[in-house]
């Protein structure tokens, strides 16, 4: 259901950390995460005993992670609730955590978004054994190749398209210092490289990282308080799939059409409004089908922006400027998270090389979980709001 | 309840991890989509292409009916 915002009801952030995407193998998740757990905390000028609540977003890192993380600062005695949603796991705990501030159960709420992926051997995301699709050998990119497949048979679109969104996410990640790929990449070098599952290569594919990242949520009164930058959030939006058993269109994402749309309703914005765009590219169709899900590009002619640059730095919106999680890297449950701390950064003029120029609007978008009979598991969507 | 035995295949991929494997999305006469292994035969494989059922000792997958044509064992009748 729609939640429209009344006055008074504003949820803001106000503290974001993250730590740099990298194969950290000897870290645990809570060495992960206590650094950002301060450093967030710290720039929210916010001190422990100001908590109300704790979500933590995470898909694989056992019973009581955020239990785990908070009590290594002494953050205890309070709400704490683990979340996961696969992709879209640590923005579902901002999702949470924002409604919590909406009910007026806190003033005060941090998220945590952690992930250890170089715990598993290596390849392909481990899914659940229960699903039939999974036993009968489907991984990741192979959902999304199958999509790409489509994608090409039916538009007017190329191998070199889809090398085009590598291309730029990785300029883009050669920006940021908390991107796990930073060298840029060609056209022929994205097309020369392994073949995962075709038609995409393994430089289409988001590489396996760990990574964490914390964000300070705060009420309209809470924020009064305190002297940090701040972003309001216009709109937070969660969608879970819906079953299909029979045809489904994999070039239009239903579940990321339905949560933008609402998200958009939400803040009382158009797609246009939008500076900056974080967009979940796990493998660069992904980003080809979510600007015409999200309305960025009319539907048939997102090859068009990607061709034309309208998609970078000096064009009409910058798609995933931290490199997005091509190139920033895809720590599962804490990607929603650390595209937060992204558009906090972009929105408070403190992206250092990657900045946006005049970035006022931002949305971020995570949407995962290979299911069978649904498009994805889970959608979130949010809009962030420059306060400046 | 039984279903139908041909289709269209809606889209495909060959998955390298581990042994290469062909898997689609096939899209049954009666409306019913499932995942499967693929075989191609001598034709390419192509999106909207027909296809049919077929068992084969302990195995099952999908194949081209235009692939088919020397080999009426998966016919399905």
């Amino acid at each position: 259901m729609t939640t429209v915002p009344s006055a008074g009801d504003n949820v803001y952030i106000v503290g974001a950390a993250m730590i740099p995407i990298a194969k950290h193998r000897n870290s645990s998740y809570v060495g992960l995460a206590v650094q950002p757990l301060i450093d967030a905390l710290t720039s929210a000028g916010v001190d422990k005993t100001q908590v109300d609540a704790v979500y933590c977003g995470h898909a694989y890192g056992g019973m009581m992670t955020g239990q785990r993380i908070c009590k290594e600062v002494g953050l205890g005695g309070i709400p704490t609730v683990n979340v996961d949603n696969a992709c879209s796991g640590g923005a579902s705990a901002v999702h949470e955590g924002w409604a919590a501030i909406r009910r007026g159960d806190a003033d005060v709420v941090v998220v945590i978004g952690v992930e250890k992926l170089t715990q598993f051997a290596g390849g392909t995301l481990p899914l659940s054994g229960e699903d039939r699709e999974v036993r009968q050998g489907i991984v990741m990119p192979a959902v999304y190749a199958m999509r790409a497949t489509r994608y090409l048979h039916e538009r007017d679109a190329t191998v070199e398209d889809l090398a085009l969104v590598s291309v730029k996410a990785r300029e883009h990640g050669s920006r940021n210092p908390f991107a796990q790929m930073r060298t840029p990449v060609t056209v022929d070098e994205v097309l020369a490289a392994r073949m995962i599952a075709d038609p995409l290569t393994l430089l289409m594919c988001c590489p396996t990282g760990d990574g964490a990242a914390v964000v300070v949520l705060a009420s309209e009164r809470a924020r009064a308080k305190l002297s940090a930058p701040a972003v309001r959030i216009a709109a937070s939006v969660l969608h879970s799939g819906q079953v299909a058993e029979g045809f489904r269109d994999m070039t239009r994402p239903e579940i990321t059409y339905d949560s933008a749309r609402e998200a958009y309703e939400q803040a009382g914005i158009d797609p246009g409004d939008l500076d900056v765009v974080e967009l979940h590219d796990a493998f660069a169709i992904a980003e080809l089908v979510y600007y015409e899900a999200l309305g960025l590009a009319e539907p048939g002619r997102a090859v068009d922006l990607i061709r034309a640059g309208a998609t970078t730095y000096g064009g009409k919106v910058v798609v995933n400027p931290s490199g997005g999680l091509l190139a920033k890297g895809h720590p599962v449950g804490a990607s929603g998270v650390a595209q937060m701390v992204e558009m906090y950064w972009q929105l408070n003029g403190m992206a250092g090389d990657r900045q946006v120029d005049d970035a006022r609007l931002a949305l971020t978008h995570v949407t995962g979980g290979g299911t069978a009979g649904l498009d994805h598991g889970a959608c979130t969507v949010h809009i962030l709001e420059a306060v400046r | 309840m039984p279903l139908a035995r041909r289709g269209t295949l809606y889209s495909f991929t060959t998955v390298h991890v581990g042994e290469p494997r062909v898997l689609g999305y096939v899209d049954l006469e009666d409306g019913v989509r499932t995942l499967a292994d693929i075989v191609a035969g001598p034709l390419p494989l192509t999106p909207d292409a027909p296809v049919e059922f077929v068992v084969d000792g302990d195995a099952w997958f999908f194949r081209l009916i235009d692939a088919n044509l020397d080999n009426p064992k998966g016919s399905g009748k």
